[in-house]
């Protein structure tokens, strides 16, 4: 079988194309050639990043890196709730306790989910100094969720929306004073407009690796096994890349004059506090499913 | 071979006379087809949807927008008027009015086509009455009206960033001071011709009194407020490059009421011109980004890339090629859609290349400018021989060689010195 | 390219009348509100530091609309890009047949696009697509201005094929 496969990144160079490359290259080889994926980089296709879900469940695109699915598959997003995790334990946890609801969610969408990965934690990145939380008040911050508005809108920010080739001249010019983003993702790009980091980790970001269901299935039980195996290995092992290139980035960043400030005590406790709330009433408005969705991920990190 | 299949069937049909969206799209269905069969189209629903919702492009209504409000009220006549006075002694009299009244209208106009228009709908009539040269006269405007692309805001800077996602800030920066060094090169052309042959200009000796510059001068307030508008703006802070054609829209329509020229009519007939306008632009970037789905899907920019590594071409010699291409297409296509064909399938080879592509951006836009001014499909030559009955477009042609040789000329010393479109963004925007 | 500005058209029709007019009142009324919403962005971000947060996602749906309905009205305006210079020198007669044939085959593009489009708008609802925005917009709705889009451009194909039949002939 020959494949087109997609990514929504169209950075050769990040460990989110560098793992799917690796995937398309091992698959090629394993399965002796049986099942063929080319893979295109983000833009060249014409396909928007938030139509991937459907693009694979069409059968436009066979497999691909989805990160933003949200708009197809919204109980998803229970895992980017600002607050709700907050390190690589909960994450674990939390991911595997959504594991059979995402897989019903996706399969719905005549999409089947082989696994993923996962960026490093999102921080604060700004063109002004600060110190905590309450530093953010008055200041106008890029979102790309409205989940992410509730948490800037929580501390006085103003959350903006933007088109991300607005974003560097953007924060060059003050229309927007600040990111949430990770130093080994749009950090890397617009860090020399953004003078300070805050490590304060508002959410996670992952993407998820797919296919298209008739697809899938068409392949023998064999390409199929190994397509899963190749999946679930390079999957956490992109996701490693990329936490080992955060260090990296930060460092290099640190080296380029960017100030980095360490979470302040106390941050973490007061802004779960704040938004703790916000996660209920989001899962109320969303329906049953959410709540049911929700109430599993706090069992298993036990918030 | 599906590539030389589908580009030959686009061609074919431009030149056989089809509309060029049509023959875009057609051209990039059949490519599709030939690559995976029928079942290839069932990705044109996403597709489409991917490449016409696109907020970026919000920019081209609203600065085709802007410009009618401005056409349609008369005020480019002010500004001709205005800046009359201050060059009209030079060797070459009015006609550095052309140019330089040009380069004004282009600070506010996204396109060369309105910018053309309105200085040519003002200054042919009165140019031809004086006993000027014609040739030279309609030479000026449309070397004047090719400014408007080039010179800050820019429609097809804006269709260059969406294939490239380049920064359009940094683009719009690059293109000013090769806007204004083309403006004055176009000047000391003229100045030259006159002095080597007076007769093409009659000399204007008389001085002019400070109360007529004064006047004249207020001419040009509305003009350098609304690019103080506009382009503050943008450097100010305020708008990202796209919202601020929202910004001069208003800003034009407040400026036409203020000289008492706002009217149902005028607003209605600015809105149906601009309909069909960025209608036009908006479907031809709409079906190429059909045909660059197609070209992305066979990968033969990366079979270019590969054979460029191959032959070992070097940087030099890729411009040039880039140079000829766009010199024969800009023959019969459009600036717009060659952009849109052409960028997304060399790009890669230039990335391979090192070539900046906020630089090669600007060079792109000359050498659309050039297309425009070539015929027999050139956008400008009609516009400028649309303006009057006693100018044919066989005389704007005539009188454009001269100019189009200038630009070569400057297209050459922007590969000697790139720093000429790259000191003002990284001076600007770091 | 033609510059028109007496704002005459040909026309085979009351009927292509009557659609081009509510198409050129929808686009102006998508136009203006293009303006007023950018500009009530800029503003409320400038002044009072509050980001409305749908103007991205709206402007990008004016963009749709006027890009198919724009050029449905270009086309009938006669302004949509055209390279004439071999059309223009060849016999009439041929002229025509060559018209008739680009119109049919436009018609027939315009017709895969309007499908295709269509099956999207129709697999945005079925799958209950919207945009993860604050709006949550169902995403099949600003969908649908691409087939509905794609048909008002083969209605003007239609009347264009007409026109090269000398009965059909008329000027609104
Ligand atoms: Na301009
Ligand atoms: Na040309």
């Amino acid at each position: 079988d020959d494949w087109t496969g997609y990514t929504y990144s169209s950075v050769s160079t990040t460990s989110a194309v560098k793992g799917m490359n690796r995937i398309v290259d091992r698959v090629g080889k394993e399965t002796d050639g049986e099942l063929k994926i080319e893979l295109h980089l983000g833009k060249t296709l014409q396909i928007a990043s938030s139509d991937i879900t459907q693009a694979v469940g069409d059968g436009v695109v066979d497999f691909a890196a989805d990160f933003f699915f949200s708009g197809s598959v919204p109980i998803a997003r229970v895992l980017n709730l600002p607050m709700l995790i907050e390190n690589d334990d909960e994450w674990a946890k939390a991911s595997s306790a959504m594991e059979p609801i995402l897989q019903k969610a996706f399969a719905e969408q005549d999409v089947t989910l082989l696994g993923g990965y996962r960026y490093p934690e999102q921080t604060i990145f700004t063109t002004f100094e600060m110190k905590s939380l309450g530093d953010l008040n008055g200041h106008k911050i890029r979102v790309t969720s409205p989940e992410q508005g509730k948490f800037v809108e929580a501390f006085g920010g103003a959350p903006i929306t933007l088109a991300g080739t607005d974003v560097p001249t953007a924060l060059e010019r003050g229309v927007i004073e600040g990111v949430l983003t990770a130093s080994a993702g749009g950090a890397k790009n617009w860090h020399e407009f953004l003078p300070y980091d805050y490590r304060f980790p508002v959410n996670y970001g992952n993407s998820m690796i797919i296919a298209n269901t008739d697809a899938f299935e068409a392949l023998s039980d064999k390409d199929q096994d190994i397509l899963r195996k190749i999946v679930s290995e390079e999957g956490p092992e992109t996701t490693a890349e990329f936490i080992e290139d955060e260090k990296v980035q930060q460092q290099s960043q640190a080296d380029a004059g960017m100030k980095i400030t360490p979470l302040k005590d106390g941050d973490l406790a007061m802004a779960r506090e704040k938004l703790t709330p916000f996660w209920e009433t989001w899962a109320k408005e969303n329906g049953p499913q959410y709540e049911e969705a929700l109430k599993a991920v706090r069992a298993a990190i036990g918030k | 071979m599906e590539s030389i299949l589908a580009f030959g069937l686009l061609i074919g049909l431009i030149v056989g006379g089809m509309w060029v969206q049509f023959a875009v799209a057609g051209a990039g269905l059949f490519y599709v087809w030939l690559m995976k069969g029928f079942a290839g189209w069932k990705a044109l629903g996403i597709v489409s949807w991917g490449s016409a919702n696109s907020f970026t492009l919000a920019a081209i209504p609203l600065f085709v927008l802007m410009a009618e409000v401005l056409l349609g009220s008369g005020l480019s006549k002010r500004l001709y008027n205005g800046v009359a006075p201050f060059v009209r002694r030079l060797p070459g009299g009015l006609m550095h009015t052309n140019i330089a009244g040009s380069a004004i209208f282009s600070a506010i106009a996204g396109g060369s086509a309105p910018t053309a228009a309105a200085m040519s709908t003002v200054a042919l009539p009165e140019l031809s009455a004086r006993g000027y040269d014609k040739r030279l006269v309609a030479g000026s405007l449309a070397a004047g009206g090719t400014l408007g692309i080039l010179i800050p805001p820019s429609i097809t800077m804006i269709i260059y960033a969406t294939f490239t996602e380049t920064s359009i800030a940094r683009l719009f920066a690059a293109g000013m001071l090769p806007g204004i060094l083309l403006a004055v090169l176009y000047m000391g052309f003229i100045a030259v011709r006159a002095l080597i042959n007076p007769n093409l200009a009659p000399r204007d000796i008389t001085r002019s009194t400070w109360p007529e510059l004064g006047a004249a001068l207020l001419d040009i307030v509305p003009f350098l407020l609304l690019i103080l508008i506009v382009l503050g703006s943008i450097y100010g802070g305020f708008a990202t490059p796209t919202e601020a054609g929202a910004v001069g829209v208003i800003g034009a329509v407040l400026i036409a009421a203020l000289y008492r020229k706002l009217s149902v009519t005028l607003l209605s007939e600015a809105l149906r011109r601009t309909t069909i306008m960025s209608g036009n632009i908006l479907f031809v970037v709409f079906t190429s980004m059909i045909f660059a789905y197609a070209t992305a899907l066979s990968g033969v920019g990366e079979s270019l890339v590969a054979m460029l590594d191959d032959a070992n071409v070097s940087r030099l010699a890729f411009l040039l090629i880039i140079m000829v291409t766009f010199a024969i297409l800009g023959c019969f296509m459009e600036g717009l859609g060659m952009i849109a064909i052409i960028v997304p399938v060399i790009f890669p080879a230039l990335v391979a290349l090192g070539v900046d592509p906020v630089w090669f951006g600007v060079f792109v836009v000359i050498l659309v400018e050039l297309g425009q001014l070539t015929p027999p499909l050139g956008v400008i030559l009609f516009v400028v021989a649309s303006s009057s009955k006693d100018v044919k477009v066989e005389d704007v042609v005539m009188g454009t060689a001269p100019f189009f040789a200038i630009i070569l000329l400057f297209m050459l010393l922007m590969i000697a010195f790139p720093q000429i479109a790259l000191f003002l963004p990284s001076f600007t925007l770091g | 390219m033609n510059h028109d500005s007496a704002g005459e058209y040909a026309s085979a029709g009351s009927l292509f009348d009557v659609i081009a007019a509510v198409t050129k009142i929808a686009t102006a009324v998508v136009l203006i509100s293009l303006v007023l919403l950018v500009a009530a962005e800029v503003i409320s971000r400038s002044l009072f530091n509050y980001s409305l947060g749908f103007v991205e996602e709206v402007s990008g749906y004016c963009v749709v609309m006027l890009t198919f309905f724009g050029a449905a009205i270009a086309l009938r305006a006669g302004s949509l890009f055209q390279v004439r210079f071999i059309i223009d020198v060849l016999p009439e007669g041929l002229q025509a047949w060559m018209a008739r044939i680009f119109a049919l085959l436009a018609l027939v593009i315009c017709a895969v696009m309007m499908m295709k489009t269509n099956d999207l708008m129709m697999s945005s609802f079925t799958r209950g697509k919207f945009a993860p925005t604050v709006l949550n917009t169902p995403l099949w709705i600003p969908q649908l201005l691409m087939p509905s889009g794609f048909a008002v451009i083969g209605v003007f194909l239609i009347e264009q094929f007409l026109l090269t039949f000398n009965r059909f002939k008329s000027n609104s």
